[in-house]
């Protein structure tokens, strides 16, 4: 959907500038650059700010800004070089520079679709038919091509068929084609209200009845799960999502004696039936992946199989469609919004609503004013994710200082800072695994240096920090989730030792006096600079007066080679065990 | 008072009592979120305080949970579903009996033929045979019989072991509130990963990252540190907060456990043979040493996994070695127990994610039956050589004393003298109580 009505998208835009940008501006509207629509919401910040008299933290140092950009954008902390150029940059829009820089990298594509792989299916959790592979390869190619966001969405909800021919099918697998776990995960993801609850009793706070939540699942009734045999690949079980014509879901009874209760499709209270809730807009064009004669063949076979429901389709089923229809439509006002919502909490630590999928008719919205310009700039530019993260991180809220506390104080009657804080946050275990191997020089073993070595030992690190440090989404807490066996991990294991197999071979006259990770990391560096060059691989900064003293004094106390290997290794030691190294601030 | 099953019945002569329960714990409920919410990272005794003086004061009478006698907990999983008809409920005089025997024990039941040992401690053993449960699924089955809650997604709840850690561990131990060796045990959910299980993965190696690496030693280990802390205060200082107030309270607590001499409770590997022998000399024999000696040492939740209990084809091969592994390992660790006067104190209960279907399949297997099955519960107090619930002659139905999953729950939380009605706050606002029905099964220890 790149926006059906540009003239649409003209005509509010005018508005829009009209109004920020003085009646003046007459002239041919062009759509606002991402600077403007920051800019604005900068003003909207300052306002609110003033009014409940409190401000912002100060604005964060350039290197520890640059660093968290690179985190948040890229999912790894940046190269000591990367730094120096972005310090040296004197532009006056730089942060615009490089954020467009970190966005086009294929590096943000694979880290967006990480992310979003763990939060549609989880980090941990498999099922029969689930491939994470092509899951996770459609997923980075969407966002490679920064595919709008409600494509993305409608290209997930109305999968069907094979993972092989629609990967998005993964999604659905994973939730075993069961409604009421489908139900439950696309009212979360893609609405951001948690209405599970209602599977066992009535909402305790929103106002959604058991009835509600098994009307809303009542729309994916009709879709269901398959098996089939895989004729290329061995025969071995492979899995798909179909639709059948018939079937109704039934509500449990929540006592003995009652008798199950079949219930018909509504949106949150509102009957599917009634035509005017969704009418009025185009539905977006799906490209279609039919069955193959194979396909079709082994499902009459399984028709005669299965007693009872005919199969009739390998696409979305026509309820599953009335729904999405109204779902990733501008008329569903949680769309776009929990969307936007999401992405500001990924960035500033906290959302406008909170937890963030948490939306629902009376929840408390923070700066109402923000999220709403934010939602109508994303909706009017054609959902375009990077520009949201681009406007995201050019505002004053992303680029204070980070702070655990307050600055502006919890405000009262808000129960919130307003975002006058940026909060510190652990690195997620996957980036912590990146940023570990980048700054021990671990990363892309080269094909002609042991590589399989290398790779080995980067898999195993994965599997080492994703276990001890990996928290599925749902039990995610804004508090400290350390643990004595991730401390173990950072102390003792192989991965902060500087004793790891070299992964480049361009330094071998130069590992042999540095061996291991120590010596790509060090390459080509004066050994005057040697402490600097760790602060710089780790932290991103170089060390303060103090930390220089104390650090180069004892890379200083080796009275030969062997012994400063082993002292510069303990000083790369402590960096990567440090706090500093191992959050985001 | 919902029940972990939707298909509980309504006991109406109860009615009464649930009300003024029910007011009581709406009252006690609030006082107990208004201290949570005042003293956050407070210490739990102080909660637990707070609760026991709640039911003495408020209502008189002692609750079932403050009569709770154990202390620690081992929670010996038995992964894949046992059947209950080849362990604890055998029907030896019906076709649905699949073959075991059943052989006379210490206490009030008969086991199946395959557990001699079992047999001879079962003084000290509760059977309970009218376990019922919803879900016959692997993965939400482990999970409701892991947390006492059914699956929803919407929340991840505790697992037993974390509500223990929780309620039970000591601030100053040097070791963790709950190890799970061998894998297989479910998160801490919603109370955060400081509850979760310290995972030992084969008892027959040592624990990983608990040696210093390579080339360094104590000394080189501390001058490593210097150069941390220096790091580390500027950092801390500059940016106060709780989040790394919480950093360093768990680099304390690993540094702790990493100088502490209680770690050597982890090398069972290298006791003697003629110690290891009473456990089976196999890895699960190993996992109940570790057990017994961690709760020597005071952790109060340890949780062991034995897998292969998925018996659908050749049932009664497969339980008969499985048997061979659980029975020395599950007497063994009684016995040990006992010997150290620890077994009063510790509570042992062995059990998977449901039962097997009575009726032996096309394939000499037995498939997934939840709707009636068994559970071991020994030591800790328990009421020793008896039997709670039966069921049918044959073995297809609930015959009577149904206990239900929460039920469960509040029973074994009671039995470690933890109020199964107190609640946890949860961080989107919501409180959940450590156990989702609050009717302990009293007959079982009181």
């Amino acid at each position: 959907m790149k926006r059906t009505s540009k003239t649409r998208f003209v005509g509010v835009l005018a508005v829009i500038s009209g109004l920020f940008f003085g009646s003046a501006s007459i002239a041919a509207p062009k759509s606002p650059q991402p600077e403007q629509v920051a800019a604005e919401i900068n003003r909207l910040l300052r306002e609110t700010w003033s009014e409940a008299f409190t401000n912002a933290a100060p604005m964060a140092t350039q290197g520890a800004l640059f660093r968290r950009l690179s985190i948040d954008l890229r999912g790894v902390i940046p190269y000591p070089d990367e730094i120096d150029q972005f310090l040296n940059d004197r532009s006056k829009n730089k942060i615009s520079k490089w954020s467009n820089w970190f966005l086009q990298t294929p590096e943000h594509a694979e880290f967006q679709a990480e992310t979003w792989e763990h939060t549609l299916i989880g980090r941990k959790g498999d099922t029969d038919g689930l491939d994470r592979g092509s899951f996770r390869t459609w997923l980075r190619k969407s966002f490679l091509e920064n595919k709008p966001y409600n494509e993305l969405a409608n290209e997930i909800l109305l999968s069907a068929g094979l993972p092989k021919n629609d990967p998005a099918v993964n999604f659905y697998l994973r939730y075993e084609a069961k409604p009421v776990d489908m139900a439950g995960k696309v009212a979360r993801v893609f609405l951001g209200t948690r209405i599970e609850c209602a599977q066992c009793h009535d909402h305790p706070y929103a106002d959604v009845k058991r009835e509600e939540f098994f009307g809303f699942a009542a729309f994916f009734a009709r879709t269901q799960r398959y098996r089939d045999y895989d004729r290329a690949g061995g025969n071995s079980r492979i899995y798909g999502i179909r639709s059948r014509p018939s079937g109704e879901l039934t509500m449990p009874p929540m006592k003995t004696g009652q008798r199950p209760m079949e219930i018909q499709p509504m949106y949150f209270g509102v009957r599917y039936d009634r035509p005017k809730n969704y009418s009025g807009l185009d539905p977006i064009p799906k490209k279609k992946t039919g069955p193959s004669k194979l396909d079709k063949k082994m499902d009459s076979k399984m028709m005669m199989a299965r007693k009872g429901s005919r199969v009739t389709s390998y696409g979305a089923s026509t309820r599953r469609k009335g729904l999405v229809k109204w779902l990733v439509s501008d008329k569903n006002k949680y769309f776009a919004r929990s969307l936007v919502n999401r992405m500001w909490a990924k960035f500033l630590g906290k959302g406008f609503v909170n937890p963030i999928d948490d939306f629902s008719e009376d929840s408390k919205i923070i700066l109402p004013a923000v999220l709403n310009y934010l939602t109508s700039d994303f909706v009017e530019s054609g959902y375009d994710l990077k520009r949201l993260q681009k406007i995201i991180v050019l505002t004053k809220a992303y680029r204070q200082q980070a702070v655990q506390g307050v600055p502006g104080g919890i405000v009262p009657g808000e129960e919130h800072d307003l975002f006058t804080t940026i909060p510190i946050r652990p690195l997620e275990p996957e980036v912590l695994v990146r940023s570990v191997l980048r700054a021990t020089g671990m990363e892309d073993p080269h094909p002609e240096n042991n590589a399989r070595q290398v790779k080995g030992y980067v898999q195993k690190a994965e599997r080492e920090f994703v276990r001890r440090f990996g928290v599925d989404e749902a039990e995610k807490r804004m508090e400290f989730q350390g643990t004595v066996l991730q401390v173990l991990l950072l102390f003792n294991g192989e991965f902060t030792s500087s004793k790891a197999p070299a992964s480049r071979p361009y330094h071998a006259s130069y590992q042999k006096k540095y061996p291991g990770n120590l010596g790509v990391v060090l390459h080509g560096v004066a050994p005057a600079r040697h402490v600097e060059q760790l602060f710089l691989a780790t932290l991103g900064r170089s060390p303060s007066s103090a930390e220089r003293g104390t650090f180069d004094r004892h890379a200083m106390s080796a009275r030969d080679d062997a012994k400063r290997q082993s002292v510069l290794a303990d000083i790369h030691w402590a960096l990567l065990n440090s706090a500093e190294f191992l959050h985001s601030s | 008072m919902k029940l972990g099953n939707k298909e509980a019945p309504m006991k109406n002569d109860n009615f009464l009592r649930d009300r003024r329960d029910f007011l009581r714990v709406g009252v006690g409920g609030a006082g107990c979120s208004m201290v949570l919410g005042w003293a956050t990272g407070g210490s739990t005794t102080s909660l637990q305080a707070q609760d026991a003086n709640r039911g003495k004061t408020v209502v008189g009478g002692a609750q079932p949970w403050q009569k709770g006698k154990a202390k620690n907990c081992i929670l010996v999983w038995l992964g894949g579903g046992p059947s209950q008809l080849d362990t604890w409920d055998p029907k030896p005089d019906h076709a649905n009996g699949g073959g075991t025997k059943g052989i006379d024990t210490a206490g009030s039941f008969q086991v199946a033929e395959h557990y001699p040992g079992v047999a001879a401690e079962s003084k000290d053993v509760c059977l309970v045979r009218s376990l019922t449960s919803p879900e016959g699924d692997h993965s939400r089955g482990s999970y409701l019989m892991h947390t006492g809650y059914r699956m929803t997604g919407a929340i991840t709840h505790p697992s037993f072991g974390a509500l223990v850690a929780k309620e039970l561990g000591k601030e100053n131990s040097d070791l963790p509130h709950f190890v799970s060796i061998g894998g297989g045990s479910y998160g801490p959910g919603y109370l955060g990963v400081r509850y979760g299980p310290f995972q030992v993965g084969n008892p027959s190696r040592p624990v990983p990252y608990m040696q210093y690496p390579g080339d360094v030693d104590k000394g080189r280990f501390n001058t490593r540190l210097g150069l941390l802390g220096m790091l580390d205060n500027k950092y801390l200082s500059s940016k106060r907060g709780e989040f790394l107030a919480g950093h360093r309270t768990v680099r304390k607590k690993a540094l702790r456990l990493l100088d502490s001499p209680s770690a050597k409770v982890f090398d069972v590997r290298k006791e003697p043979e003629s110690v290891r022998k009473e456990f089976g000399l196999n890895n699960f024999g190993l996992q109940a040493l570790m057990a017994a000696r961690l709760v020597q040492k005071g952790v109060p939740f340890v949780e062991m996994n034995l897998g292969g209990w998925d018996t659908h084809t050749n049932n009664l091969n497969a339980v008969t070695a499985r048997a061979a592994i659980l029975d020395p390992a599950l007497s063994g660790l009684m016995k040990e127990l006992r010997t150290r006067g620890l077994l009063d104190s510790t509570l042992i209960v062995c059990m998977g994610e449901f039962g097997r279907t009575p009726k032996v399949n096309r394939n000499n297997g037995r498939d997934h039956f939840p709707r009636c099955f068994s559970a071991l519960v020994a030591g800790g107090g328990v009421n020793g050589g008896t039997v709670i619930g039966s069921s049918s002659n044959d073995g297809q139905e609930v015959k009577n004393r149904p206990v239900y999953i929460g039920e469960l729950y509040a029973t074994l939380l009671s039995m470690l003298k933890i109020n199964p009605v107190k609640e946890n706050k949860l961080a989107i606002g919501r409180a959940i109580k450590m156990a989702e029905s609050d009717e302990p099964v009293t007959e079982m220890f009181i």
